[in-house]
């Protein structure tokens, strides 16, 4: 359940976040002009393009997670919605927040994210994922990619992606893994312990402990 | 006439009452009596949902615990198999952002479903025939029941893990105050 | 054999009377328009049939109410929901007991009333007097009586409501203490007009009943004493029994 969990959470959300987070590393390939791929072909490219480079690399990346981060950077960042998901993630709070908070904890969530679920990308293989035919209209604005996770007992968990098109073709703003929106889920916790603490706090601890939940409540990371 | 004037007044008195007993009967017992000619005007605004569970048409809206509307209709999408379900809110209520999420909590412990919205950041707000994409489907509860045997069956520990990535799955905090 | 010669004239007999106060009904009904333009007539009965229940009506509302709320009360105490009082006694009263206790008071005060008025009538042969003056007793002296009854029931039975919910709540609010702000809310947020006009259905068919067998019995009553004294009685305990029987069916007709 828990790496499932991870890959999902990694293969969806770790992109969600901010360009500013792109490293300087040298890029293993180019990212691919997505611009006119449907949702579909969208999810299709970036999950084989994903799996063909760390099947290739696989040990590379195990002892590096900076080229790791970097790799997601490239081949699946450019596939979300950022900026959207974060204010979703914020709601209320986004609009009063400065430009500046909201860049930091666009990085700042990214990163914890990155820190709690990038270890579970490596164990993922091609026969892991299982992408569903496309049930959508295609004339829409908004579309759900379905697929299936094989955790290492087995058993499959549904991950579904939700995307919708922006000017500069479809991207990804959610994933929910066995029907969780994991927006939502961001969402709720992240608007208690703003409302406790405010944001400039929430911001500096995610700096500064790297985790998504501060380390002093009940579950654990 | 006197005697049959006198018993005129006393039927006419006892009518009276009689439509007086009605008429508080109708106005302070029921919810409906205290809004006669102020009928609330609504705009419909629909949500797709990947399960529903067993919500109903007619269950509230709310809104941080307030009743904002009610569900008016619910139906099935069959290109992409979600559940489409229309909103009626009050007109009042009208500037509810486009990134407004719409979850699908549960009364209580075991009570009806209902839908809460939970607003979001956006400047534009949310208009009649508009439809809001964020949404959390129902939590089944054989579902989570389910999870749990499995979890205890592997027996790692790990039905902690559940709540770790995934906060809270039953209804928060911010259920209305009807307990039916 | 004889036995069951014996069921069968029962049977029969039962029929026959059955067929009878279905004719007389019909006749009622044919004659009301007529009726209906002696009004002071029609508004006389309603003051005999209504107004003089008043009393019995908001004495028996009243401590039907209280009882209700202390009930209640005791009950929805073990489940710590002494909030729902208002909700338990409103929706009691309205769907099942104004409409049953009022019916069986009716009878009791206005059906026998009714019953007798027309039976002397009968045993003194006032009666046959007007039919001899070429006016309709029927329609001169039965139907307004009947309308009086129709009319008045439901009136009754809203009155009677009304002072029960008072009764519950100053059992429950003034005297065990549960919350007047609890007590209405709850009440308002689950009771609905489905619920009064359910219990006011109710009313006006036992008001119907109640009438029809009320002056059914008067006025084919046996022409001596001792039959006005057995129209009476058997208006009331046919009165009741029919009351019950039909609540039955509109309680799971509405259900």
């Amino acid at each position: 359940m828990r790496s499932v969990k991870r890959i999902g959470v990694v293969f969806g959300l770790c992109a969600v976040l901010a360009a500013a987070t792109v490293t300087t590393f040298a890029q293993p390939t180019a990212p691919a002009d997505t611009s006119n791929l449907g949702p579909q072909e969208l999810v299709e490219r970036s999950a084989k393009r994903m799996l063909d480079e760390l099947d290739a690399n696989r040990a590379m990346y195990a002892k590096d997670p900076a080229k790791l981060e970097a790799l997601v950077a490239n081949v699946l960042l450019p596939n979300f919605d950022t900026d959207y998901a974060a204010r979703l993630v914020l709601g209320q709070t986004w609009r009063t927040a400065t430009p500046e908070q909201r860049k930091r904890f666009v990085d700042a969530f990214y990163h914890s994210l990155l820190r709690n679920y990038g270890n579970a990308l490596l164990n993922f293989t091609a026969g892991n994922l299982t992408i569903l035919p496309f049930r959508g209209d295609p004339g829409e604005t908004q579309a759900t990619v379905r697929t299936l996770v094989k955790k290492s007992s087995g058993e499959k968990v549904p991950v579904d992606f939700t995307l919708h098109k922006t000017d500069a073709g479809w991207k990804a703003w959610d994933v929910v893994i066995e029907g969780i929106s994991y927006v939502k889920s961001f969402k709720t916790d992240f608007a208690a312990e703003i409302q406790q603490k405010g944001l400039d706090e929430v911001i500096a601890r995610m700096e500064r402990e790297g985790t998504m939940k501060p380390s002093s409540s009940a579950s654990g990371t | 006439m006197g005697k049959s004037s006198t018993l005129n007044v006393g039927a006419g008195a006892f009518v009276l009452l009689g439509f007086a007993a009605l008429a508080f009967l109708t106005t302070q017992t029921t919810s409906h009596g205290l809004d006669f000619g102020r009928r609330a005007r609504y705009y419909t605004v629909t949500a797709k949902f990947d399960n529903i569970g067993d919500l109903k048409v007619g269950a509230p809206v709310s809104m941080s615990g307030v009743d904002v509307g009610r569900v008016s209709g619910i139906d099935l999408d069959t290109r992409e198999y979600k559940a489409v379900v229309a909103m009626q809110i009050n007109s009042k209520y009208n500037q509810i952002p486009t990134d407004t999420d719409a979850s699908i909590y549960t009364q209580g412990l075991l009570g009806g479903k209902f839908i809460g919205l939970t607003a979001g950041g956006a400047d534009t707000y949310l208009k009649d025939k508009g439809q809001i994409d964020f949404t959390q489907s129902a939590f089944v509860l054989e579902n989570l029941i389910g999870q749990l045997v499995a979890n205890f069956a592997k027996g790692s520990g790990s039905s902690g893990s559940g709540s770790s990535d995934a906060p809270a799955k039953s209804g928060t905090p911010t259920t209305p105050e009807k307990t039916k | 054999m004889t036995l069951l010669k014996e069921l069968w004239r029962s049977l029969i007999d039962a029929l026959e009377g059955l067929g009878a106060v279905a004719r007389f009904f019909v006749e009622l009904v044919m004659d009301t328009p007529k009726a209906l333009l002696r009004f002071d007539l029609i508004a006389r009965q309603v003051f005999n049939s209504g107004a003089l229940s008043l009393v019995i009506i908001m004495l028996s509302g009243l401590f039907v109410g209280m009882v209700l709320g202390l009930q209640g009360y005791q009950l929805l105490r073990r489940f710590g929901s002494e909030e729902a009082l208002g909700e338990a006694a409103a929706i009691g009263l309205l769907r099942e007991l104004s409409p049953v206790i009022t019916a069986l008071l009716f009878a009791g005060r206005a059906g026998t009333a009714l019953a007798s008025e027309l039976g002397l009538m009968r045993a003194t042969d006032q009666l046959s007097a007007m039919e001899m003056m070429a006016v309709d007793p029927v329609q001169r002296v039965v139907v307004p009586r009947f309308l009086g009854g129709v009319i008045a029931m439901p009136l009754l039975s809203a009155i009677f409501s009304l002072i029960g919910l008072y009764g519950a709540q100053l059992v429950g609010v003034q005297l065990m203490g549960v919350d007047s702000g609890s007590f209405w809310s709850q009440m308002q947020a689950s009771v609905e007009l489905r619920d009064i006009n359910e219990g006011l259905t109710k009313a006006s068919i036992f008001g119907v009943a109640c009438s029809l067998i009320a002056v059914h019995q008067g006025y084919h009553a046996e022409p001596t004493a001792e039959g006005v004294g057995l129209a009476t009685t058997r208006t009331v305990v046919t009165s009741a029994v029919v009351v019950l029987f039909l609540d039955y069916l509109l309680t799971s007709w509405f259900l």
